[in-house]
C-alpha cells in the first residue's frame, strides 16, 4: 500500500471558533475581549507535517460575561467532515466518545476550561480493528483564579495501545516525562508516494503532557494573556514508510511474510515509563497495508535514511487532545460571586497584628493635658495665697 | 490655709495625671517593640519534627499542654486563641480580632469538603506578643489543633509556610483562600517592618495546613 501526503496551508484547516454567550449574571460588566480573562477549550486537533494540512475542532472560548461555552455532542470525531478529511488525510480519525469540552467565565470572572473525553485514535486503513491508541477518561483542565496561581492538570484513567491484535493497557507518562511507544501498527494519515507496496508500515508514538501554550494547536483567534497556563495531551506520531527502491524491485517484490506477523511484537517503550501490562498478545486480524496507490503530490516533512529494507520516509503527525488554556491580565483580581456584592470574594487584605498604640494615644495625651492643667491651676492657687507687700 | 490645701490637692492631681499619661503612652506605642515585629526568617523553610519545638514566646501560650477549650485553635507551640466568625468588608478586608485571645475565622467550616478555613490572629497588641506570633517560627510537618464548640478535635498538619508583602496578597488570594480547592486550614498574621497607616506591618505570614484527623 502506498499513501501520499498532500501539503496544505495551515489556513485551509477548520477555523471555527465558538464563543457562544453563556448565561450572564445580571448587571455584571463584561470583561475586555482583547485583554481580559479568557479561557479556551478544544477537543482535538491534528497537524500533518510541518507545513501539512491541519484540522482543529471547534474551539470553545469563554464568554465575555459569566457563562459557559460548550462543544456540542454532535461533534463525535476529528476530522468529521469531507473538508476536514481533505485537509488531514483520509485515514486518521480521532473518536471523542461522550465528551465534555467547555470554557467558562465564572461569576468571579475567573476563567476555567476543561476537556474530558475518551479519545480513540483510529487508522481507518485498518478495516477490522482501526483503534490503535485510546485514552480512557482523559481530562485536561486549567483554572486562572489569580495571576500568581494559575493551575493546569492533565490526566487520564487509562491508556490503551494496540498490541498483537488487542488493545492492552500501558502505564501513563509520569509528570512531564514523555512516553514513547515503538513499532505500533499505525500507517500514515495519507498515502505516501513511492511507498513500497506490501511493506510493513509502523509508527513510533510519543505521548506527553502539554506544559506550554506554544505546544497547543490553535486557531489564530486563540490568544494568550499577560499570564497563561495550558494543558492537554500531545501525541506525536512518526510513521516509517518503506519506499520502493526501484520500480522493478517493487513490482517483483513478494509480499513480506513478516509484514503481518510483526504486528504481534510487543510495543517497545522508552523514557521513564514502561508498559505495565504486556499480556494479551495475539494474531493481528488486520493489516496497515492494503496495496492502495494514489497519485503522488507534495510530501510532508520527511527524513530519509537507509535501512536494510531500503529507504524509509518518516511522516510526522502531531495531535493535541483536550488542548485548554486560560489567561489573565497582570492586574486581575477576582470579583465577588454572583450574590450582588461588589467586593472581592476572598480576603485581599489582612491587617491582623497592626500596632495597637492608636487606641492608647488619645488617653495618654488626655491625661498629660489634664496633668498640665491641674499643675497650672495649683501654681495659680499657690501664688494667690501669698500676701502682698504691706498686707500684714 | 484653705488655699494651701487646694493648691496641694491640685498639684497631686497634676502629678498623678502626668504619670498616668506617660504610662499609657509608653505602654502602647504606635510602633511596636522590635521583639513583637518579627522579620521574615532568612533560613530556608525545612520540615521539623514535632518534637523539635521551641520555647513559646507567646504571652498567652500556656506553659503546659492544658486541655484545649472548645471553640479555639492551638498552634504548635501552644499559642491558643478563641475563634470568632467574621465576614469580609466590601473591599475584601478581613476584620481584625478584638484582642490577643481571639482569632478571626473566615471561609470554610472545619473538615469541609472544599475550601480554605482562614484563621487570622494578632502578632501583637498593646505591646504584648500574640499567640499567632509563633507563625513566624512555624515549620512544615507540625500540628495545629482546632477544638470545635462541641468539643470535637480537628488536627491539621502544616504543609506550607509563606511570607508575602501585603501588596502581593491580592494576587495570591484566590489560590490561598479560595473556596474551590481542597480543604485546608490557613493561618495568617502580620509581621516584617512596621509601616503604619492602614497596613501596619508590611508583610503577611501565611501558614497552610492539611487535615489529618477529625473527631
Amino acid at each position: 500500500m502506498t499513501r501520499f501526503v498532500t501539503k496544505l496551508a495551515a489556513g485551509a484547516a477548520t477555523l471555527a471558533l465558538a464563543a457562544l454567550p453563556g448565561a450572564a449574571t445580571a448587571q455584571q460588566q463584561a470583561v475586555d475581549e482583547e485583554t481580559g480573562p479568557v479561557a479556551y477549550a478544544n477537543a482535538a486537533a491534528l497537524k500533518v507535517g510541518e507545513k501539512g494540512g491541519s484540522v482543529i475542532s471547534e474551539t470553545q472560548r469563554s464568554p465575555l460575561s459569566p457563562g459557559t461555552s460548550r462543544l456540542a455532542q454532535s461533534r463525535t470525531t476529528v476530522p468529521g467532515t469531507d473538508d476536514e478529511r481533505a485537509a488531514a488525510g483520509p485515514y486518521y480519525e480521532i473518536g471523542l466518545g461522550k465528551h465534555h469540552v467547555a470554557a467558562t467565565l465564572k461569576d468571579t470572572n475567573v476563567p476555567t476550561a476543561v476537556a474530558r473525553a475518551d479519545y480513540a485514535l483510529r487508522d481507518l486503513a485498518r478495516k477490522n480493528d482501526p483503534t490503535v491508541l485510546e485514552f480512557q477518561g482523559a481530562k485536561s483542565e486549567v483554572t486562572c483564579p489569580a495571576p500568581g496561581s494559575l493551575t493546569g492538570t492533565t490526566s487520564a484513567e487509562k491508556l490503551w495501545v494496540r498490541h498483537g491484535g488487542k488493545l492492552v493497557s500501558v502505564k501513563l507518562p509520569s509528570g512531564n516525562e514523555p512516553l514513547t511507544l515503538r513499532d505500533l501498527p499505525l500507517g500514515p494519515p495519507r498515502d505516501v508516494p513511492d511507498a513500497a507496496a506490501g511493506e510493513r508500515v509502523t509508527s513510533d508514538v510519543t505521548i506527553s503532557r502539554i506544559s506550554s501554550y506554544d505546544d497547543l494547536l490553535r486557531q489564530e483567534q486563540w490568544r494568550s494573556g499577560d499570564v497563561t497556563v495550558a494543558a492537554g495531551w500531545q501525541v506525536e506520531i512518526v510513521t516509517h514508510v518503506p519506499k520502493a527502491v526501484k520500480p522493478t524491485k517493487v513490482t517483483d517484490a513478494p509480499e513480506s511474510p513478516e509484514a503481518k506477523s510483526d504486528d504481534t511484537a510487543a510495543p517497545e517503550t522508552s523514557g521513564t515509563t514502561e508498559t505495565s501490562e504486556t499480556t494479551g498478545a495475539g494474531e493481528e486480524s488486520g493489516t496497515a497495508s492494503t496495496g492502495r496507490t494514489d497519485p503522488a503530490t507534495e510530501q510532508t516533512k520527511h527524513t530519509e535514511h537507509t535501512e536494510d529494507t531500503g529507504d524509509v520516509e518518516d511522516v510526522v503527525t502531531r495531535i493535541v487532545l483536550g488542548g485548554v488554556s486560560c489567561s489573565l491580565p497582570q492586574d486581575f483580581v477576582a470579583a465577588a460571586g454572583g450574590d450582588g456584592r461588589s467586593g472581592p470574594a476572598v480576603p485581599v487584605k489582612i491587617p491582623a497584628g497592626d500596632g495597637p498604640g492608636q487606641a492608647a494615644t488619645p488617653w495618654g495625651a488626655g491625661l498629660l493635658g489634664a496633668g498640665v492643667l491641674f499643675g497650672g491651676a495649683a501654681v495659680l492657687v499657690a501664688r494667690r495665697r501669698r500676701p502682698g507687700p504691706g498686707a500684714e | 490655709m484653705r488655699r494651701r490645701y487646694v493648691a496641694g490637692g491640685l498639684g497631686t492631681l497634676a502629678v498623678a495625671a502626668v504619670l498616668a499619661g506617660v504610662l499609657v503612652l509608653t505602654s502602647g506605642t504606635d510602633e511596636p517593640a522590635s521583639h513583637a515585629a518579627p522579620a521574615p526568617p532568612t533560613a530556608p523553610t525545612a520540615a521539623a519534627t514535632p518534637a523539635a519545638t521551641e520555647p513559646s514566646r507567646a504571652s498567652s501560650a500556656p506553659p503546659t499542654a492544658a486541655a484545649q477549650p472548645p471553640g479555639t485553635v492551638r498552634l504548635p507551640e501552644g499559642g491558643t486563641a478563641r475563634l470568632v466568625r467574621r465576614e469580609l468588608t466590601a473591599d475584601g478586608t478581613l476584620p481584625i480580632p478584638d484582642g490577643l485571645d481571639e482569632a478571626t475565622w473566615w471561609g470554610a467550616k472545619l473538615g469541609a469538603e472544599h475550601g480554605a478555613a482562614l484563621l487570622s490572629g494578632h502578632v501583637n497588641w498593646a505591646d504584648r506578643t500574640g499567640p499567632f506570633d509563633e507563625l513566624w517560627r512555624s515549620r512544615e510537618g507540625r500540628r495545629v489543633t482546632v477544638v470545635d464548640i462541641a468539643g470535637g478535635r480537628w488536627v491539621y498538619r502544616i504543609t506550607d509556610v509563606l511570607t508575602l508583602h501585603k501588596d502581593e496578597l491580592a494576587g495570591h488570594a484566590e489560590r490561598l483562600f479560595g473556596q474551590d480547592g481542597p480543604h485546608r486550614l490557613v493561618l495568617v498574621t502580620c509581621g516584617g517592618d512596621y509601616v503604619g497607616g492602614t497596613d501596619g506591618y508590611e508583610d503577611n505570614r501565611i501558614v497552610t495546613a492539611e487535615l489529618v484527623a477529625r473527631p
